[in-house]
């Protein structure tokens, strides 16, 4: 037995999931998320409904009073019992309007706003393009939510110039990275600030986040608060017990926001200006991560893509002496938790002083078969697509050619310490070795005590972004 | 609710997890209908009736079930009060963590409080015996199910020697599991 495809399809109000009957299938059970993906696909879903009587040779159930946006995703696993056995099957993610169903919810498809059901919009000679400027060339940007007219090329998709913190546009992160192979030794929490017309992210000591909190043998539950999606076991409850991972609070905490619920494109440039941290072990994040993780939950399996980096470290050496400090900038993608491969595969372009002793503006332009990247203008580096080569993950073959990022990516602004994935072992700044082990179990603990040979050096970590802005290409 | 089958008359009052105030379980593992084992356990809480008093105990159980045990849900089917309401835990169909070899099989069925030396209310056994039926009459248990004490497959007082004296005159009791 194979569980066939469910069929998901849009009602007035709500979503019908349904799958054949067959000989010998004696219970069906679905569960759905709506934007939210399953890590495990065990996970109960907000949707679920378990039958044991097929209606009409289909095993079907109404989510009724679940008001779907065009924007929107389902996720879905499903479990069969078929004779004896038990069956379960995780559905690839649903974009809403690409749902069947007699029912469409707004935005799905780019005239919904503009037109009426008796223009000739459909004629190809159609000399009525009423709301597109005179000269468009049409582009292949794409943004969520949708809007109701064309993109043209070159078109400003998004602007942020950070007079305030709009908050209902930038949310902000309130979770433990998953325990993934790279965690980065901090929480995302605390609010990120505005100063003189700049986003300033700033790290924090435990120390001064939770003065009343030891660091060690305590416990701190982010409950409501914590917006982790992935695993909230692991996301949103601290306990630092014991020796090993969790032997510690994370050693320094630090704002995170993003464009998550609110702003999403899929190909076009973005172009930040930033001045980025100084200090050892710091690296700024300014991020396109993947919206609806279409490729895959876990580690990096949908990609990210690093706009910009630069190491906080004034001077860091690889053991045969290569600088990797903060004279050498960085940009590309991240399809893997390990340090040598990242550093094997991203751009980067040397300079005689640190990044972050300037303003600098960082783009990425991404488009359907390449990812370019400049600084203040001028391009360092190109990369093609075929990522798919890499063997990283199969399912990668499924899609485009620049699969993975051939898909939604939102804006994701902070700053990480530490970690696995951006500093591979044995690095030496001017005067000591990199003071943990990757995947040590205590290399969280090793970093920690060894501050007082990073905190000096400290002098500027905060993260200061002047604009972010996306263009259409 | 996981089960959308019409309900028979004698099928008791369940309230549903989302009722009490339950959070999601973790973890879903289906099960195999229909199941072939019901195992009586007691909570070793306080006792309760009604839903205030009833909730507090349940979210605190999960809770620590979650948390501190790791398991995905509450670790009960079903929970029944002094009053004889039935509270769901992960419900019919849905394996819990009451007794290792019998989780995937079975149907743990838990009354709140500590029987080793009383009964639960009249109305909380009739409770236990309604539903019963009731998942005989959905198909969610065999017809020739067995009913077993926690205490007589693995190492446990549970349900408590008064109760399991009690349940050894219930019709589907197996002596010998």
């Amino acid at each position: 037995y194979k569980i066939p495809t469910p069929t998901v399809e849009l009602l007035e109000t709500g979503f019908s999931v349904s799958i054949p009957d067959e000989e010998g299938v004696k219970v069906v059970a679905f569960n759905v998320n709506r934007n939210r993906n399953f890590t495990s696909f065990i996970n109960e879903g907000q949707y679920n409904v378990r039958l044991t009587e097929p209606q009409n040779g289909r095993w079907t159930t109404n989510f009724s009073s679940v008001p779907l946006r065009s924007q929107d995703v389902l996720y879905l696993w499903t479990s069969v019992q078929h004779q004896k056995a038990v069956y379960q099957d995780l559905a690839q993610p649903l974009p809403v309007c690409n749902l069947g169903g007699e029912y469409r919810p707004r935005g799905c498809s780019p005239g919904d706003d503009d037109f009426t059901d008796d223009n000739q919009l459909s004629t190809e000679d159609s000399a009525l393009e009423p709301t597109a400027p005179s000269v468009c060339e049409p582009s292949e940007s794409q943004v969520s939510p949708q809007i109701g007219v064309s993109i043209c090329k070159g078109q400003l998709l998004f602007e942020e110039t950070f007079d305030q913190l709009n908050e209902s546009l930038w949310i902000h992160d309130v979770r433990l990275p998953l325990d993934s192979k790279d965690a980065e030794f901090v929480l995302y929490d605390g609010k990120a600030k505005v100063h003189d017309g700049n986003l300033v992210i700033e790290p924090l000591l435990w120390s001064s986040y939770r003065p009343d909190l030891s660091i060690a043998n305590s416990r701190l539950d982010l409950s409501e608060r914590c917006t982790g999606t992935h695993n909230r076991i692991k996301e949103c409850i601290l306990h630092s017990t014991g020796s090993g991972p969790s032997g510690i609070m994370p050693p320094i905490v630090t704002p995170r926001i993003s464009t998550k619920e609110t702003f999403a494109f899929q190909y076009g440039r973005i172009e930040i200006r930033a001045k980025l941290p100084k200090g050892d072990w710091i690296v700024p994040l300014l991020l396109l991560e993947p919206l609806t993780e279409w490729y895959g939950q876990s580690g990096y399996e949908s990609g990210q893509l690093r706009v910009a980096l630069a190491r906080g470290n004034s001077v860091l050496r690889m053991p045969r002496g290569k600088l990797v400090d903060g004279r050498s900038l960085y940009g590309g993608p991240v399809l893997s938790t390990d340090a040598h491969q990242r550093e094997d595969l991203w751009l980067s372009k040397r300079k005689i002083s640190h990044f972050g002793d300037d303003f600098h503006t960082y783009s990425l332009d991404w488009s359907s078969n390449r990812l370019l990247f400049s600084v203040d203008g001028q391009v360092y580096g190109e990369m093609l697509n075929g990522f798919t080569e890499l063997d990283e993950n199969p399912r990668w073959k499924q899609g485009g050619p620049m699969a993975p990022f051939d898909k939604m990516f939102y804006i994701s602004l902070g700053v990480s310490v530490g970690g696995f994935g951006d500093f591979v072992d044995h690095l030496r700044t001017a005067t000591y070795e990199k003071p943990w082990a990757n995947y040590h179990p205590q290399a969280k603990l090793q970093f920690h005590q060894a501050q007082d040979q990073w905190l000096p050096t400290w002098k500027q970590p905060a993260l200061k972004i002047d604009y972010v802005r996306v263009f259409a290409n | 609710g996981k089960s959308r089958q019409r309900s028979p008359a004698n099928c008791p009052t369940i309230k549903l997890k989302r009722q009490w105030g339950g959070k999601p379980s973790l973890g879903l593992h289906y099960q195999v209908r229909p199941i072939r084992y019901v195992v009586i356990h007691h909570t070793v809480t306080g006792e309760c009736s009604g839903l205030l008093k009833c909730a507090e105990i349940l979210q605190n159980m999960q809770a620590y079930h979650q948390n501190e045990l790791d398991f995905n849900d509450i670790s009960y089917n079903f929970l029944i009060g002094n009053d004889g309401i039935v509270y769901e835990g992960t419900g019919w169909g849905l394996r819990g963590a009451h007794t290792y070899g019998y989780n995937a099989i079975g149907t743990g069925i838990a009354f709140i409080g500590n029987f080793v030396d009383k009964l639960p209310s009249d109305a909380a056994l009739q409770a236990a015996k309604d539903l019963l039926a009731c998942g005989v009459q959905q198909g969610e248990l065999s017809e020739d199910y067995a009913l077993i004490a926690g205490s007589q497959v693995i190492s446990t007082q549970s349900p408590g020697l008064t109760l399991y004296n009690e349940i050894q005159e219930w019709p589907h009791w197996l002596s010998n599991p």
